[in-house]
């Protein structure tokens, strides 16, 4: 043995190792340690140390440097690049169903992600289209005593906060009539048409360009109303509708158009389609404007500048005091808070009570969002996978051009505009599926996207970024390591022996996989408690209660003898009970302070109130009774009574509660019977105290409990006997179980998209898969062949292709299952009644994926392992 | 022309690998510079100066026998060329020349 010798610093020799021009590296190296063997004898080790950090450094000069640039001449210019390309194209051809799969992967991916582009773009454009949007707020009020928080106000906000706030310059009020009125124009009716009251402050407030008439007074005279573009050619057709009469709600109000507004962009959070004046409503509703407390209508205030927000804001209690004054006998600050709500946030941030419509929810712009991202990840993940595999094949020709004098550089370039091509026209192809797969997304999402909201500047920048990084990613490490290697171990296939995958592989498909389990789990969650939703016992009978929409003209008809019309349609032998009312399952319940008489509690308490009910509800939902009776005809004293749910009960704290008598604004009368909680709102939330008064004569529906089976001769019997008793009615009728279904449309949505994307992340991931299994077993082809020759079996050969593979996909489930069950968790956290997420779900997750997987691989494996063992050894 | 022009310390590096004969590789030159000119100078301006007269075609190198505290590497030995020879003596010549045309008090800083 050598006696071992001290060395100099590693660190120092590696710096000169990595400047040092290669061939003269081993005489210069020798020269300081030989200089530094010699030190050592007269000095420390640390001086000696020093000294030959100094020599390194030192050595950092010209002579000694890389050389930058060969002496000989390079080929460059057009005669190159002709070359670069006549290869590249060569190796595609070659390579065909390589070059398919690498670049539908990435077109596929880019697709995803410019289709969630287009639809996040569209949630974050909302009422961004009105010019003022930035100093436009919308004036909640939060009633603590009742603990909500509500979207509407009273009608004499608006004008009280601009005539008091002086940030306050200009404010509109809309008021709803429904979203599903009906328009006569002499002998033809519209259903489905949305209209709102407006202040004629509407047009200064928001943008609401005019095609004819006059912003100024087209909201002035009552009897006034200013139509959409569709809605007057849906009306009219091409004739202009200015000076034309129309008919709304069946007699209701009689109007004329005074204007014609543009059409409303979708991504507006107050869509309607007629206006008329707010004044038409508050002239007949003369307790609209001394009602302080109703929170009836939406109420928009414009300020000075963007700037005055905090200024108005620190008023506002001042200026409640003065406009609650007398209200509550305690300090108005203990009840009732005003806040103003940018219009831009109303869209994705607002959740109120008594939205004009379900908002949408930044969480699921957050989530598509990052989904988005992933699944493009996945795919330029894919790209750089499959790229580095395929360069490894290319090492021959490397060697080749090195060996005649190609530069680094010259190399880095060559792979570098490859990689930059197949982007391009994976881009290409991305750009042109999305435009081909635009109208089924808008149908899925429910969206009206185009292609156009791409051609932004911002936007264009952000897709040529895009397309930079990938070709940066995919070109750049096959580009950086393969120029690495040294010609004459290429030629000789020396660095061909990476059969296995490198680390960086491995890590990029274990990411690959991480995001198609977590997405499966997603799609499983999301669904199964979709299916929670649609099969939970709601309490009553959801499936067979059809609910009739009556026009004000029929219910004065039907209103002359309410049983006896009640008690001809129970005729029917499809027909167990019918019921006429205001609020049915499924819709906005609203809540209104009920306290208890003698119960010394003044404020009361907020509780959903059934309004407009006659003596059959109850049964004609099919909700049971769990102590007293229901509303009852031979006791006259019901007219004032009150039906209360076990929530209920227990919210007013009642010992006794039959015989307790309720009090809501004066209307006051006994608690005759407690009906079971039944879920007549979404299963988001827990069921709330309800409260349901006998109010005979002011409902608007008829909820009919039909038996199951005969639903169409029920539908047709009900048309009938409605239109006998009013020939001009629309029929409008929705299933009770229907409209429910419809209060879970945004995690449907979320179902959907989870599904299609898991999909697509799955399908990126294979392909990537199946290209990295065919280049792997290509290069093992004669390893293959050899264990075969020694007695290897076909399974043998295929399980050792497909262990690496395997291993990695165990290790993506390792870490995805974890990810997945916080994510959805947090996600389940948001309903009151919910799934647990049970092991049951990551089993599914995971065989999945394993069986595409095995699938994928086997297919590959198997054929090399098919293969005549003479035929693989005599390849090359 | 170029190469033919020695600056001073090119002209003592070339002749101390003319003294070290066979032994002429960085260390040794250095360690010559520094004991019979009395030069410090770094190895890498040694090195530098070296591969520079090379590059001239002034020295040629092959690589020599490696040694264990030079961690197994190789020595680069060089050898004066023609053309360094030439250069040498070129150089010589030249002072030789302008010696024999300096006046001997103009040297000690007086006018005859």
């Amino acid at each position: 043995m050598k006696p071992h010798l001290p060395q100099p610093p590693r660190a120092a020799d590696a710096l000169l190792a990595w400047f040092c021009a290669p061939d003269k590296l081993e005489e210069v190296q020798g020269d300081l340690h030989e200089l530094f063997a010699r030190r050592l004898c007269r000095q420390p080790r640390w001086k000696a140390n020093a000294c030959f950090w100094l020599d390194v450094v030192r050595s950092f000069r010209p002579a000694l440097l890389r050389r930058q640039a060969p002496d000989y001449i390079t080929a460059t210019g057009p005669v190159m690049l002709k070359n670069y390309l006549t290869v590249a194209l060569r190796s595609l051809r070659r390579h065909v169903g390589y070059a398919f799969l690498n670049t539908s992967g990435l077109a596929i991916g880019l697709t995803c992600c410019l289709l969630i582009f287009l639809y996040v773009q569209h949630e974050l454009s909302y009422d961004r289209h009105h010019t003022e949007a930035d100093r436009v707020y919308r004036a909640t009020a939060v009633s603590m005593s009742i603990d909500r928080h509500w979207a509407a106000t009273a009608p004499p906000l608006g004008p009280s906060l601009r005539d008091e706030i002086p940030e306050v310059t200009e404010m509109a009020r809309i008021y709803p009539l429904g979203t599903s009125t009906i328009i006569k124009t002499g002998q033809n009716t519209f259903d489905k048409v949305a209209g709102v009251f407006a202040d004629s402050t509407v047009f200064d407030v928001f943008t609401l360009p005019f095609v004819e008439g006059d912003p100024r007074s087209a909201l002035n005279a009552s009897g006034s109303v200013v139509i959409t573009q569709s809605l007057a050619r849906r009306l009219y057709g091409a004739a202009s509708p200015i000076g034309e009469s129309i008919e709304i709600n069946e007699g209701w109000l009689e109007a004329t158009v005074t204007g014609v507004i543009e059409d409303l962009p979708a991504t507006t959070h107050l869509p309607f389609d007629y206006l008329v004046p707010l004044r038409t409503f508050l002239d007949q509703a003369e307790w609209a404007m001394r009602s302080r407390t109703w929170a009836g209508m939406y109420t928009y205030v414009q300020l000075r500048s963007p700037d005055d927000l905090p200024v108005a804001e620190s008023k506002l209690p001042a200026f409640l005091d003065g406009y609650l004054e007398g209200v509550f006998d305690t300090p108005v600050a203990e009840n009732a808070r005003l806040e103003l709500q940018p219009l831009t946030d109303i869209h994705l941030h607002s959740r109120l009570e008594k939205e004009y419509q379900a908002n949408g929810n930044v969480a699921y712009v957050y989530i598509l969002s990052a989904i988005a991202l992933f699944v493009l990840l996945i795919a330029c993940v894919n790209f750089v996978n499959l790229a580095t595999a395929r360069a490894i094949t290319r090492m021959r020709e490397v060697g080749v051009r090195k060996t005649l004098g190609a530069g680094r550089w010259q190399l880095i370039k060559q792979f570098l505009g490859e990689a930059a091509l197949m982007v391009t026209v994976a881009f290409g192809l991305g750009l042109l599926l999305t435009w081909l797969l635009l109208g089924p997304f808008n149908h899925l999402a429910g969206k009206t996207l185009s292609l156009a909201t791409l051609a932004h500047p911002t936007v264009l920048f952000g897709l040529a970024a895009m397309l930079l990084m990938t070709g940066l990613l995919s070109g750049g490490y096959p580009a950086l390591v393969l120029s690495g290697f040294d010609p004459t171990k290429a030629l000789r296939g020396e660095a061909h022996r990476t059969s296995h995958l490198g680390r960086l592989r491995q890590g990029l498909v274990v990411f690959q996989f991480v995001t198609s389990i977590f997405l499966i789990v997603g799609t499983f969650v999301v669904s199964d408690q979709l299916e929670y939703f649609r099969t939970t016992q709601l309490g009553f009978d959801k499936e067979q209660v059809i609910n009739v929409r009556i026009s004000w003209g029929l219910r004065e008809t039907i209103m002359t003898d309410l049983d006896a019309f009640k008690e001809e349609l129970r005729r029917h032998p499809g027909i167990s009970q019918v019921s006429l009312a205001a609020d049915a399952p499924g819709e906005r319940y609203s809540v209104e302070n009920i306290h208890v008489v003698g119960q010394g509690e003044r404020e009361g308490v907020g509780m959903r109130i059934a309004w407009g009910v006659d003596h059959d509800y109850i049964n004609a939902l099919g909700v049971d009774l769990v102590e007293g009776r229901t509303f009852s005809r031979s006791a006259p004293a019901d007219t004032n009574a009150w039906l209360i749910n076990e929530a209920a009960v227990a919210r007013l704290e009642l010992d006794e509660p039959i015989g307790s008598v309720l009090d809501w604004n004066g209307f006051a009368g006994p608690v005759v019977g407690v009906v079971e909680d039944f879920h007549f709102a979404s299963l988001h939330t827990e069921i709330e105290p309800l409260v349901i008064p006998l109010r005979p004569g002011v409902g608007n529906m008829l909820l009919v409990r039909a038996q199951g089976g005969q639903i169409p001769a029920v539908l047709s019997f009900l048309e009938d006997e409605i239109h006998r008793r009013r020939p001009a009615e629309l029929f409008r009728y929705a299933f009770v179980g229907d409209t429910f279904d419809q209060l879970y449309r945004a995690e449907e949505k979320l179902a959907d998209v989870f599904r299609y994307f898991a999909a697509l992340a799955i399908l990126i991931a294979c392909l990537g898969l199946f290209g990295l299994t065919s280049f792997m077993t290509e290069q093992r082809t004669k390893e293959i062949g050899v264990r075969k020759v020694l007695g290897a079996s076909v399974s043998a050969v295929v399980t050792m292709l497909s262990r690496d593979i395997l291993k990695l996909i165990g290790v993506a489930f390792v870490i995805a299952a974890p990810l997945a069950y916080l994510a959805m968790n947090r996600w389940l956290a948001d309903f009151a009644y919910r799934i647990d997420i049970g092991v049951a779900t990551f089993v599914w997750a995971g065989g999945i994926v394993l069986l595409i997987t095995l699938l994928t691989v086997s297919y590959q494996s198997l054929r090399a392992a098919l293969t005549d063992p003479v035929k693989a050894l005599r390849y090359e | 022309m170029k190469g033919t022009h020695l600056g001073e310390f090119e002209e003592l590096v070339l002749l101390s690998v003319g003294m070290l004969y066979d032994e002429a590789y960085g260390v040794r030159v250095q360690e010559a510079l520094a004991q019979e000119a009395g030069r410090e100078a770094s190895i890498s301006a040694v090195h530098a100066t070296l591969y520079r007269l090379e590059k001239k075609g002034l020295l040629r190198s092959e690589m020599g026998d490696p040694t264990p505290e030079r961690g197994g590497r190789r020595k680069r030995l060089f050898q004066v060329t023609g053309a360094g020879d030439q250069a040498l003596r070129e150089t010589r010549a030249l002072r030789d020349k302008l010696w024999g045309l300096v006046l001997d008090p103009a040297l000690r800083g007086g006018r005859a």
